[in-house]
C-alpha cells in the first residue's frame, strides 16, 4: 500500500489468531477482530497488498456482477460508490481504505506465502511456516478464498506461444492490444467484460466459446452527486437499496430450484436481451445458450452483445485446442492467426491449492482428508481432524444468486461466535466430528439435487468433476445460509480442555 | 376429499391438490406432503382476487423446501350478503384443515383479506390453529380504506376496466417496487389485475371487516408482518393488530400491499423461522429489520 506506514519490526509470531489471505474475508474479519477489541492476531498474505481478487484482476472493463451496496461490507457501507456496479479498482480502494482505517496495517504481513500450516498436537497450536518466516497460533482461519489461483486449459503449443500470453487474473499492462489480432479463450463472467474492451482497440478479435453465457441486461446507471449526498446524509436509503437488492437476488433462487414459472421468467429476460441486441439470425443461434439458465453462472452485460456482433469480431463455437506457432487452433478445427491471447479460463475450484497447505491431526492435509470425495465442511466453516480451524468463503459458500459478501458475514459472525466461546472457556480445542462434517456435506448434497445445478445440463465450476458433487456451491436461498450456519454452537464442537 | 390434476399444482410444485367439501361447498387445496421434523405444517389462505397461484406461486413451493405447505383457494358465493363478514370463509378454512390435516395443529397464515379469515379462524377454533402469521392484515376497515374501495367499486360498476386495473396496481405496488419494472413488466402486472365477481363481492365484503372483538381472544403465537408502504392496509392497521392480540410479536418489510409479490423471499424467512421457534422473540416485541 503506497499509504501504509513501515511495517513494525517485531511482528508477534505468537497469537491467537492466525488469518491467512487479506481479501474480502481477511479483511472484515480482522475489522470484526479490531472492532470488538481483539489485538493478538495476524494477516498473512501472499501479495505485496490487501485487496485478494480486487488486487489480482486489473483487465480492462473488471467490475463486479452484484452491485456495490449489496458487495460491500454491512458494517462499513459507503455513500459513494460511483455507480450501481463500481469498477474493479472501486471495490479494491474501499478495501485498502477499510484496512487502513480500521487499524488493521500493523496486523498485516505482506508476501507472506502459507507455505505449509501444520497442527501441533503437543501443544495444541498451529505452525504456519511462509516465506516471512514461523508463526504460531491458537486459532488458524483459512481466509484463502475460492477464486484465487488462476487455471489454464491444457492447450498443446501453449508454452511455445510466440505472442502475449496471460490470464485474465494477471493481466500484462506492458503488452498493449491496440491495432493487434487478439484471441480471448472463454466466455464467463471475466470475459464478457473483457470483450468490449478489447473490441475496442484491437484489429481482430477471435473469441473462442465452450459454451455460450446467459446473459441479462445489466441494471447500472452512475449515481448522481444528489444520489451520494443522500447516501450520507441518510445511510437508511444506502439499507433500503441493500434490502431491495438482497431480497430480489433470493427471489431469483426460484429459479434455481427449478420452479417452471420462474425458470421461464429468468429464461426470458436473458434471452429477451439477446433478441434485442442481435438481429442476426445466425449469430443469436450461437449465442444461444444449450443447457438450462442458472446451471451456470447468469452474466449481465449490455455491452458483450454488441461488441460480438461487430464485423471485426469472430465467434468460435468451439474450445481452444491447440496452439501452432502463433495460431490458434479450435477444437473444430479452425485456425486463428493471433498476436495475443487472453485466458479468461476461471480459477482453480474444487481441488483448492491451500487445501493441500493445510495439515490436521496426523499430518494429514484437508485435500487428502477430502479426497476423491471432494470438499465439505461442517456449517461451511469446520472440518474433523483439523482443530481450531476455520475456513472462510470456502466449501458450501459460493453463489450464483446472491451476494459473497452476506455469506462471508455470516462465516464472521460464526467465527466470533467460536472465539468468544473459547476464550471465555479455557481456551480448548474445538473441533467437529466426522459426523457432523458428514451429515452437512450430505444435507447440501440433498439440497443441491433439487436445483438446477445438478439439473442444467451443464458442467459449471461449482462441481468437482471427480463425484459430481456442487461442493463449492450453498444450494439455497443466501438468508437460510444465515438462519442456519452464523450461531456457533458449542456442543457440536467437542471441547477437550 | 377428490384428488384432481390441476394445472396450478404443477405451477406450484404441488405433490397432491383437489378439492374437499368443506363448509357446504367445494374447496380447492395444494398439499407438498412433505413434512419437516420440528415444524407444523404451514396452511396459506390468499387476499382478495386471489387464489394459491395468484398470490403465493413464490411461497407455496419456497416454503415447502422447509416444511409440509397446504393451500386453499376460499370459494366465493356471490349472491351472499357480502355484509357477513369472513365467516363463510373462516369455516371454509377450519373444515379444510380438519380434512386435511386431521389431528394436526397447523401454522396458519393469511395474507389481506386472508389475515383476517385465518384470523378468525384462530380465535373460534384454537383446537387447530397454534401459530398465526397475518401478513398485511386489518382490524376494522378504516374511512380511508372505504373511500379507496369505493373508487374501486365505481370503477368496477362503470366498466373501466383499464383504469380499474391501472388504479388496482397503483394502490398495491409500493413506488419503488413500480419504478424498477420494465415496460413490458408493468404491462404484465397490470393485466394480472382480478377483477371478476367474486374480487367484486370480496372488496364489498372488505367495507365492513371489524375484528375488535374477536382479536383480543387469540390465544396463539401470533407473528404480525406489515409492508412499510402499504397503501391498502396501512402498516397502522397491523400496528392495531399488534396491539389487539396478546401473544403478538410484530415487524416489517420494506413493501407496499403486494408483499407476496415484492418481497416473497423475506416472507419465507419470516415465516419459516417463525414456524420452527414462534417464541424466539416474545410476545410484545417489534422484531427489528434485517439488515442484510
Amino acid at each position: 500500500m503506497s499509504e501504509s506506514p513501515e511495517r513494525p519490526s517485531t511482528m508477534p509470531q505468537n497469537v491467537d489468531v492466525v488469518i491467512v489471505g487479506a481479501g474480502f474475508s481477511g479483511i472484515g474479519l480482522g475489522i470484526r477482530m479490531r472492532r470488538a477489541g481483539y489485538k493478538s492476531f495476524v494477516i498473512l498474505e501472499r501479495a505485496t497488498d490487501v485487496g485478494g481478487a480486487w488486487r489480482d484482476n486489473t483487465y480492462p472493463g473488471v467490475a463486479c456482477d452484484i452491485p456495490s451496496h449489496l458487495y460491500s461490507f454491512s458494517f462499513r457501507t459507503n455513500p459513494d460508490w460511483s455507480r450501481m456496479y463500481a469498477p474493479g479498482e472501486e471495490i479494491w480502494d474501499y478495501l485498502r481504505s477499510a484496512a487502513r482505517e480500521e487499524g488493521l496495517l500493523p496486523h498485516l504481513v505482506f508476501d507472506a506465502d502459507m507455505l505449509r500450516a501444520t497442527w501441533d498436537d503437543t501443544e495444541s497450536r498451529w505452525r504456519i511456516h511462509t516465506t516471512q518466516g514461523d508463526f504460531t497460533g491458537n486459532i488458524l482461519v483459512a481466509a484463502t478464498g475460492h477464486l484465487t489461483d488462476p487455471k489454464f486449459p491444457p492447450v498443446p503449443g501453449l508454452a511455445d506461444f510466440p505472442g502475449a500470453l496471460f490470464h485474465s487474473a494477471g493481466w500484462d499492462h506492458s503488452r498493449s492490444l491496440s491495432g493487434k489480432r487478439v484471441g480471448v479463450v472463454g466466455t464467463g463472467a471475466s470475459a464478457i467484460q473483457i470483450i468490449p474492451e478489447v473490441a475496442k482497440i484491437a484489429d481482430e478479435l477471435v473469441v473462442f466459446q465452450r459454451s455460450a453465457p446467459y446473459v441479462n441486461p445489466r441494471l447500472d446507471r452512475p449515481f448522481s452527486e444528489s444520489d451520494r449526498r443522500l447516501f450520507r446524509r441518510d445511510p437508511s436509503a444506502m439499507t433500503e437499496m441493500r434490502e431491495r437488492l438482497f431480497w430480489y437476488g433470493d427471489y431469483t433462487f426460484a429459479a434455481r430450484r427449478l420452479l417452471p414459472a420462474f425458470l421461464q421468467e429468468a429464461r426470458d429476460r436473458a434471452l429477451g436481451h439477446l433478441a434485442a441486441q442481435i438481429e442476426d439470425d445466425e449469430l443469436r443461434a450461437k449465442l444461444t445458450p444449450d443447457y438450462e439458465i442458472g446451471c451456470k453462472r447468469i452474466l449481465s452485460s449490455n455491452a458483450y452483445f454488441p461488441a460480438m456482433a461487430q464485423p471485426h469480431v469472430r465467434l468460435e463455437t468451439a474450445a481452444l485446442s491447440s496452439i501452432e506457432g502463433s495460431r490458434a487452433i479450435s477444437a473444430h478445427g479452425n485456425s486463428y492467426e493471433v498476436d495475443a491471447l487472453i485466458f479468461a479460463t476461471g480459477f482453480e475450484t474444487y481441488d483448492l491449492p491451500s487445501s493441500h497447505r493445510v495439515l490436521g491431526r496426523g499430518g494429514r492435509s484437508l485435500a487428502e482428508h477430502w479426497g476423491d470425495g471432494g470438499m465439505q465442511a461442517y456449517d461451511s466453516i469446520s472440518v474433523a481432524g483439523f482443530p481450531n480451524l476455520f475456513l472462510l468463503n470456502g466449501p458450501g459458500t459460493s453463489l450464483g444468486h446472491n451476494s459473497l459478501i452476506y455469506m462471508i458475514e455470516t462465516q464472521i459472525d460464526h467465527f466470533l461466535g467460536a472465539f468468544e466461546w473459547w476464550l471465555s472457556n479455557g481456551q480448548p480445542e474445538l473441533e467437529v466430528s466426522t459426523r457432523a462434517e458428514e451429515a452437512f456435506g450430505r444435507e447440501l448434497d440433498r439440497r443441491a439435487a433439487g436445483t438446477v445445478i445438478l439439473h442444467g445440463g451443464c458442467s459449471s465450476w461449482y462441481l468437482d468433476p471427480r463425484n459430481g458433487r456442487a461442493t463449492l456451491s450453498w444450494p439455497d436461498f443466501a438468508h437460510r445460509f444465515r438462519d442456519q450456519c452464523e450461531e456457533f454452537d458449542p456442543e457440536i464442537y467437542t471441547a477437550t480442555a | 376429499m377428490t384428488i384432481t390434476a390441476d394445472p396450478d399444482a404443477a405451477l406450484l410444485g404441488a405433490a397432491v391438490s383437489g378439492t374437499v367439501k368443506a363448509a357446504g361447498v367445494d374447496v380447492q387445496y395444494y398439499d407438498s406432503l412433505e413434512e419437516t421434523p420440528g415444524r407444523a405444517p404451514i396452511v396459506l389462505v390468499h387476499g382478495t382476487g386471489g387464489t394459491t397461484a395468484r398470490h403465493f406461486r413464490f411461497l407455496f413451493p419456497m416454503l415447502a423446501t422447509a416444511q409440509r405447505v397446504v393451500a386453499v383457494d376460499l370459494n366465493t358465493d356471490t349472491t351472499a350478503p357480502a355484509d357477513m363478514g369472513p365467516h363463510a370463509y373462516a369455516d371454509q378454512v377450519a373444515s379444510a384443515i380438519e380434512e386435511i390435516l386431521p389431528d394436526r395443529r397447523v401454522s396458519l397464515a393469511g395474507y389481506s383479506l386472508g389475515a383476517v379469515v385465518a384470523a378468525t379462524v384462530a380465535a373460534r377454533r384454537a383446537d387447530l390453529v397454534d401459530r398465526l402469521v397475518l401478513m398485511a392484515g386489518w382490524l376494522k376497515t378504516t374511512a380511508g380504506q372505504a373511500l379507496r374501495n369505493q373508487v374501486w367499486l365505481d370503477l368496477h360498476r362503470s366498466g373501466q376496466q383499464d383504469t380499474l386495473a391501472r388504479y388496482f396496481a397503483f394502490c398495491a405496488f409500493s413506488d419503488p417496487f413500480l419504478n424498477w419494472r420494465t415496460r413490458a413488466e408493468l404491462d404484465a402486472l397490470i393485466a394480472s389485475v382480478a377483477s371478476d365477481d367474486a374480487t367484486r363481492h370480496q372488496m364489498e365484503m372488505n367495507r365492513t371487516v371489524d375484528l375488535t372483538e374477536v382479536a383480543p381472544t387469540i390465544a396463539c403465537p401470533t407473528l404480525i408482518i406489515a409492508g412499510t408502504d402499504d397503501q391498502m392496509t396501512p402498516r397502522r392497521q397491523s400496528k392495531a393488530l399488534f396491539g389487539a392480540i396478546p401473544d403478538a410479536r410484530y415487524t416489517e418489510v420494506t413493501s407496499g400491499h403486494a408483499m407476496v409479490a415484492e418481497r416473497p423471499a423475506e416472507l419465507v424467512h419470516l415465516l419459516t423461522n417463525f414456524n420452527g421457534s414462534p417464541d424466539r422473540y416474545p410476545a410484545g416485541e417489534i422484531i427489528p429489520s434485517r439488515m442484510p
